[in-house]
């Protein structure tokens, strides 16, 4: 008999291979068909394939059905198949909006979360009836909310984290970089709680996305677009709904909240919702950056104004970083929670 | 369970009716076009609607689901829906990536959609049996759910894919296929599969405006068709009517079968058969709109025949009372 831990080694190794053989075959498909877009960030403005993100897309949800698939041969119950399937189908969903945003761009910006709200009625269904406590750590405190849960608390944790994952993407290795790392983190969790569906899907995504770093390092070879990080996104709302891990997601989703909240202060002063700032720099003749805005619109720019002559580089390994204390605190906080609970 | 029926119709129509004539002129701006080989002057036609059938479909799947879980119905089966849903938007994405990208190898495309029937497999896992008419049930272990349920999927959506060949793509046809099918459920007394069936019939209804058979509006690419013929796979999986679809889509494989045949013929007489149209495969005079007639006709005997077996299945003497009547 396949032990938990097995499958979730298994599940990660067909990510890995799956993606190291899609990724460059997707990457050629993007260049054929001339699918490239102009990298803002270097001085030369090459051109980059985006749509990396199909390659995982495919990585992901063909190693996750084999698994689901060797499960019921076997007749192993380790993946809760009720709730995956749900959880399977909002990720798709967000994925398929992404898609089509890379393709033919939304002409009404909002138009993205609204979407990305009847992505969330899957999970919307499973958790209606079934979950409506909300635990505060540390204290006995739980809140029932009936079901405002399903109703108000699932569809926004999986639109807005789908949605603030997407925002700060336009940096070579960003997005797949602080994915490894987020990822990794939901995956320690989930393996610490004993959710082992939760476990498989984080699994899965973190092979998936180690190879496409590696193809997304500075410099890119390919960008994960739209369709890449409302997945990513939508991956690390959705597993932490089924784990119940909502409180590391929203520790490891914290700078991603730090760079959303600064941007909404220009939304708010130009009163325009259109009008989000850029989080990309203007690239100057030494290969620095420099922020198109006197004020901290977002991370990015904050790294950009107050570090001189910051590279792109460095600029990435600076949010990494950041990102990589909040995923520690994340696990602290989460063994925290389970051994004061045990 | 009425109440869904209805409301999973009426979402789909109102939806397609109100959204697609905004799509079409969004598309229009994209240059999304492709050329229609059927006319003498090929026309551009607008692309790709399929992706907003697909997303059409799967958001009105989707607020019956809410309504189903908010009214607190039993008989319907939530995680065969989902099941159903997740192979539906995996093929459609596989076959909208087709459309932009054009996967150049055949074979990483049928790899692709291979796994992606795996949640229609799920769907039926425990089912062993095939049910042959005037048989008893003959039990095929786990062929049936690693053999049987992608064969369904695959030759249906072979089948609804022929009729790209066509000028339109026959949406007459398509809401007999889907009202047969709504009838054959009913006599099989599955819901679930009423509204996926009533659901299509909405937006077939609805966007047969835009599908005239002279002049053709728009296209609704691989993505379209390949959705389409999945739906209707999956509902026929989840009630268990695969034989009568089997009836409905014959006229279209019988098609598609010819149309190979001539391109066969074709090849071996060293001429490219890249920008032939389907007409051209009958080299006497026939006009698309009598073509399209024909295969109305035999569709709807098809529909007829598929219908009388199923009722034969629930009365099995019901075809003998209806000769001797």
């Amino acid at each position: 008999m396949l032990s938990s831990n097995i499958l979730i080694i298994i599940s990660f190794s067909l990510g890995l291979f799956l993606s190291l053989w899609f990724i460059p075959i997707v990457r050629r498909i993007l260049i054929a068909n001339k699918l490239v877009v102009t990298d803002m960030n270097k001085i030369n403005y090459p051109k980059t394939p985006s749509m990396g993100g199909i390659g995982i897309v495919f990585a992901f949800i063909i190693s996750i059905n084999l698994i689901t698939l060797s499960e019921l041969i076997l007749q192993i119950n380790y993946m809760e198949l009720k709730i995956l399937l749900p959880a399977l189908l909002s990720i798709l969903m967000m994925s398929f909006v992404g898609f089509i945003d890379d393709i033919l761009m939304f002409p009404f910006r909002p138009l993205k979360p609204i979407l990305a709200l009847f992505a969330s009625i899957p999970m919307i269904t499973i958790s209606y009836n079934n979950i409506s406590v909300i635990e505060f750590p540390f204290s006995n405190i739980e809140i029932h909310m009936g079901i405002f849960y399903s109703l108000l608390i699932v569809p926004l944790i999986i639109v807005f984290c789908s949605n603030v994952f997407n925002v700060m993407a336009d940096f070579d290795g960003l997005s797949s970089g602080n994915g490894i790392i987020i990822s990794t983190t939901l995956l320690i969790c989930s393996i610490m709680s004993h959710k082992t569906t939760s476990a498989l899907i984080f699994s899965t995504l973190l092979g998936t996305l180690i190879i496409l770093y590696f193809y997304n390092k500075f410099p890119a070879k390919i960008f994960a677009g739209n369709i890449g990080t409302l997945f990513i996104g939508s991956i690390f709302a959705v597993g932490c709904l089924i784990g119940n891990l909502k409180y590391a997601l929203f520790i490891t989703m914290i700078p991603y909240i730090t760079h959303f909240m600064l941007q909404e202060i220009i939304i708010f002063k130009n009163k325009n919702i259109l009008a989000r700032p850029r989080e990309r720099g203007i690239p100057q003749k030494d290969g620095s950056l420099q922020s198109q805005y006197i004020k901290s619109y977002g991370l990015t720019h904050f790294f950009m104004l107050h570090i001189n002559k910051i590279t792109e580089k460095k600029l990435v390994f600076y949010l990494i970083g950041l990102e990589s204390i909040f995923c520690i605190l994340a696990i602290l906080f989460h063994f925290q929670h389970l051994y004061l609970a045990n | 369970m009425w109440i869904l029926i209805i409301s999973s119709f009426l979402i789909a129509f109102i939806a397609s009716a109100i959204i697609l004539p905004y799509i079409k002129n969004w598309i229009e701006n994209k240059k999304k076009l492709k050329e229609d080989l059927n006319k003498f002057k090929k026309p551009r036609l607008k692309s790709l609607e399929g992706i907003f059938c697909v997303i059409i479909f799967i958001t009105t799947i989707s607020l019956i689901l809410s309504l189903q879980k908010i009214l607190n119905i039993n008989n319907f089966d939530f995680h065969k829906i989902i099941a159903g849903l997740l192979s539906v938007i995996t093929i459609a994405l596989i076959n909208f990536i087709d459309d932009i990208l054009k996967i150049p190898n055949k074979i990483i495309k049928y790899f692709l959609m291979l796994p992606a029937i795996i949640p229609a497999i799920i769907i039926d896992f425990n089912h062993r049996t095939i049910d042959i008419p005037s048989y008893d049930p003959y039990n095929i272990s786990l062929l049936y759910p690693l053999l049987i349920i992608p064969f369904t999927i695959l030759i249906t959506v072979a089948a609804t894919n022929a009729s790209k060949k066509l000028n339109a793509p026959v949406f007459n046809n398509y809401i007999i296929i889907s009202s047969a099918l709504i009838i054959c459920a009913w006599l099989k007394e599955s819901y679930t599969a009423i509204i996926i069936f009533s659901c299509l019939l909405g937006m077939f209804l609805s966007l047969k405006n835009y599908h005239e058979i002279e002049p053709k509006n728009i296209s609704l690419g691989k993505i379209g068709r390949s959705s389409f013929g999945t739906i209707l796979a999956i509902g026929a999986i989840i009630g268990n009517i695969k034989l009568s679809l089997l009836i409905l889509i014959t006229p279209y494989l019988i098609y598609l079968f010819i149309w190979k045949i001539y391109k066969l013929i074709l090849k071996i007489k060293n001429i490219n058969t890249d920008k032939i149209g389907a007409i051209k495969i009958f080299n006497f005079k026939i006009t698309t709109k009598q073509l399209l007639k024909f295969i109305f006709i035999l569709e709807t005997i098809s529909a007829l025949i598929a219908i009388t077996l199923q009722i034969n299945r629930v009365n099995p003497n019901f075809i003998f009372q209806l000769i001797s009547y």
